[in-house]
């Protein structure tokens, strides 16, 4: 009531400007300031005076749906009279973008008056609402619609890592009861990876909830659980729905008909949406992040088995490895293995089996990876471990689960190992697989030599190459002194042989004529002797009358004289060991002596 | 007499210091081996720095720059190895892998086969051994020599006038051997481009003309010097000038 007051005072109010000769004010309005693309709006320009002439605003970036649609009123009140013309439009936004709509004028009293610009903003449609009845049905939209049915989204968390599951839930509150509805827009969950629990296609079962007080029924028409895919903002769009509800008619008359048909209720097409939501997106941190993290994010356990477990393999006989991933989190994004196999075992692709199931407490089950390995050659192999990460949310840390080593023996199977491998039947032998290259390892042992300390090219190896030219020339020196002094002592002793020679036949004469055989014998027989020696060069050891003879005959000595001396020696030998002791013998032997050694000393000249 | 001690110290010296550096060397390989190629890099460097060398030494280095993807030091040293043992496969196959990481497409020129053959025959030994060898065969030479003036029979002297000539001229071939193998360890005229690309002029001054580009790990042989610059010849025969401290000669 209080409202009404106010109104009827402003009206008053107006009127009495009026009349007091205030000027006339051409006023625009608009139903709204924003507007989605192809939106229905409604502008008005009202004069409150009579005038003629109007002059249509600039509508350039709008629909004109309709208009302009005259209407004017005069209103009676204490005998004072106020008149109201008013022109509208029936617009439509057609793009994006802040416009104006320029200003309208008209003629009161040959005056022109112009209203002031109006400025219309026009946002991205967030809602096709062709179910909106526009301006001409505003009647069917009480102002309590919005409370007595509209649709919440709601989240149970608004700030999560990436791949962290979250869930959102849109819930129907009504105050009254919907005949019908459709869905109009269904939410965009943009950048996430979604996995619905409820959707709405399904059937929603009605319960009540209090809700700030008031007591609503409520229905889920969809629970969905999201996985953000990456950091940053991301929205989840509005949700629209489009009901019929069925309200009780306060305003209208209570005819008969109406209460007969137990009316007083009436159909009403209505739209409601929920409101966008923002959800913080936490990038996972790069700090102790493992370089085989790929992604899964929840609480996970990994388990690993052998299919052949305590059993030796045969080769080409084939052996399952599972690996089971179970927990909750994004299970359907974890990827297969790379299995790290020796090259002697084929391996397949994975088959992957998911026992997957997504509740409201979120996705979990469990991914299985199945793989199918053919040892293709005996001996003894190592599967080797693998690892798997995860982000653990509620740690905040990354976690790494590590499969046991798979000792894996196989025995020598049936038929030619390389032969049974159809893959290689055509080449018996196999070439050496290169399973990667890198440069060859560093060598342990070294001869380190220091710069300017080599052997080659220093004077001391200079020195030595010299060396044996040196000793040589130092030999040849010596050698040629040695052999001088030498032939030096062999002409000196036989120059003195002959004087020795003399002196002892001198000796010899001297016992010759004291009648001393003995003596004269041992004195005659050094004296030639010592001669042949000194003269022929041949110590009194080596010297053998064959010596003497092949001595002097190659010096060229006469035969004769030869067989003379050969002769006188044995001669003097030969009396010497006689026991006849002759003085006539020791003169003849005497002169031969003599004879002989001049003879030999002629040949030898 | 003084001479013989000085000798005899300069050995000590050298078998005292053999032992410690052999150690810095043990310590390289050790820590190449726990993949601590930084500290290996450092071990190595300071033999280097010492004055120590060897194709084993180089190699290593090589190696560690490589895995530390120091592709250009990698090459150089590598390339230094090589010119110590031309012939190892080891330095052959990892050079390669190095080149493989390198811009440029490197053309491995074709050796003769005899120039190769000689390669190897001169480097199959270093330039000690020639010389050593070149020394005993003097020595053979000189003795038979002498032993040709003591003999007294004419055939012990004619084969010995031939042994002291066979001998005296393995020894001259010996000693060209050390010297050919001196000269090509200590050859200068290849280097590896360090700057990761370098543009080669086409005289020895800034405002040249561009010719073409070269990117680190390129080698290049060293034609002539002009003040800070170097006229290059790539193994495509392409040539130009590049300024001298882009490089660094092998």
């Amino acid at each position: 009531m209080k409202k009404n007051n106010l109104i009827l005072l402003f009206i008053f109010t107006c009127i009495s400007q009026l009349a007091l000769g205030q000027d006339a004010v051409l006023t625009a309005t608009t139903s709204r300031s924003q507007v989605g693309v192809g939106e229905q709006f409604q502008i008005s320009y009202s004069l409150n005076a009579s005038g003629g002439n109007f002059r249509s605003p600039e509508i350039r970036e709008f629909a004109v749906l309709s208009g302009p649609n005259q209407s004017s009123s005069m209103t009676f009140v204490n005998g004072s009279m106020s008149q109201t013309l008013s022109y509208s439009y029936i617009l439509a936004g057609q793009r994006e973008g802040k416009f104006t709509i320029g200003p309208a004028s008209i003629v009161v009293n040959g005056k022109t008056i112009s209203s002031k610009s109006l400025v219309i903003e026009v946002v991205k449609n967030p809602a096709a609402q062709q179910g909106q009845g526009g301006q001409n049905r505003g009647q069917d939209q009480p102002a309590a619609d919005n409370n007595d049915l509209f649709i919440r989204a709601s989240v149970d968390k608004s700030k999560v890592y990436v791949g962290e599951q979250l869930l959102v839930t849109f819930k129907i509150y009504t105050k009254v009861s919907i005949v019908q509805n459709a869905l109009t827009k269904a939410p965009v969950f943009n950048g996430f990876w979604s996995e619905d629990i409820i959707s709405p296609n399904q059937q929603a079962t009605l319960r009540p909830e209090v809700l700030d007080g008031v007591q609503y029924q409520v229905a889920e028409i969809k629970k969905t659980i999201l996985m953000p895919q990456r950091a940053g903002t991301l929205e989840i769009t509005e949700m629209v729905m489009d009901f019929v509800k069925r309200v009780q008619q306060k305003n209208r008359s209570n005819s008969f008909f109406d209460q007969f048909f137990g009316g007083g209720y009436q159909d009403v097409r209505t739209t409601a949406k929920s409101k966008a939501l923002k959800i913080e997106v936490m990038p996972l941190p790069s700090a102790g992040k493992p370089i085989d993290f790929n992604g899964a994010v929840g609480d996970f356990g990994m388990e690993s088995r052998l299919s052949n477990t305590n059993k030796t393999l045969k080769s080409n006989d084939a052996t399952n490895l599972y690996i089971t991933i179970s927990g909750k989190g994004n299970l359907k994004l974890i990827d297969p293995f790379k299995l790290k196999l020796p090259t002697e075992i084929e391996s397949y692709d994975a088959k992957i089996n998911d026992k997957i199931s997504t509740s409201a407490a979120g996705v979990s089950g469990s991914r299985t990876f199945d793989y199918l390995l053919i040892p293709r050659h005996s001996g003894s192999y190592k599967i080797p471990s693998l690892s798997f990460t995860y982000f653990d949310v509620s740690k905040k840390a990354y976690v790494t689960l590590n499969s046991p080593e798979f000792p894996l023996e196989v025995e020598k199977g049936a038929g030619n190992e390389s032969e049974a491998n159809a893959t290689t039947v055509m080449t018996a032998k196999e070439d050496v697989k290169i399973l990667g290259s890198d440069i060859r390892y560093i060598k342990t042992k070294t001869n380190l030599v220091k710069n300017g300390t080599e052997f080659f090219g220093s004077t001391f190896f200079y020195c030595l190459l010299a060396l044996p030219l040196l000793l040589f020339l130092l030999f040849s020196i010596v050698f040629k002194k040695y052999m001088e002094s030498l032939k030096d002592t062999v002409s000196r002793k036989s120059k003195k042989a002959t004087k020795i020679a003399r002196k002892r036949m001198e000796i010899a004469q001297s016992h010759l004529t004291a009648n001393n055989y003995d003596a004269f014998y041992n004195e005659l027989f050094k004296s030639i002797n010592g001669y042949l020696s000194d003269k022929l060069n041949i110590s009194i050891a080596d010297l053998s009358k064959e010596k003497i003879k092949e001595t002097l005959f190659q010096k060229g000595a006469d035969e004769q004289a030869i067989n003379f001396l050969i002769a006188t020696l044995n001669k003097s030998e030969f009396a010497r060991f006689s026991p006849v002791k002759s003085s006539a013998a020791m003169q003849t032997d005497y002169a031969d002596t003599v004879a002989t050694i001049s003879k030999i000393e002629e040949e030898l000249k | 007499m003084k001479k013989i001690s000085l000798l005899l110290l300069a050995i000590t010296i050298t078998l005292f210091s053999f032992a410690s550096e052999n150690d810095v060397f043990k310590i390289g390989n050790d820590a190449y081996l726990k993949n601590n190629f930084e500290t290996a890099i450092s071990s190595y460097q300071q033999l280097i720095k010492e004055g120590y060398q060897s194709s084993e030494l180089y190699f290593n280095l090589g190696n560690a720059y490589y895995k530390t993807d120091s592709i250009a030091n990698a090459i150089l040293y590598y390339e230094k190895a090589k010119k110590i043992s031309p012939t190892d496969e080891d330095v052959l196959a990892n050079l390669k892998l190095a080149n493989l990481k390198t811009i440029d497409k490197t053309e491995a020129k074709e050796q003769l086969i005899f120039k190769s053959w000689w390669d190897n025959f001169v480097s199959s030994k270093s330039s000690d051994a020639w010389g050593i060898l070149s020394i005993i065969s003097m020595f053979v030479a000189f003795a038979a020599l002498i032993v040709f003036r003591l003999s007294t029979s004419s055939i012990g002297k004619q084969i010995f006038f031939a042994c002291f000539c066979l001998a005296l001229i393995s020894s001259l071939s010996f000693y060209f051997l050390a010297e050919t193998n001196h000269a090509l360890k200590n050859a200068s005229g290849q280097a590896i481009l360090f700057n990761s690309s370098a543009t080669i002029k086409s005289a020895p001054a800034e405002n040249s003309k561009d010719l073409f580009i070269i990117h680190e790990g390129a080698k290049v042989n060293i034609i002539e010097k002009n003040n800070t610059w170097f006229r290059i010849r790539l193994e495509n025969g392409n040539e130009g000038w590049l300024q001298e401290n882009a490089v660094r000669i092998i």
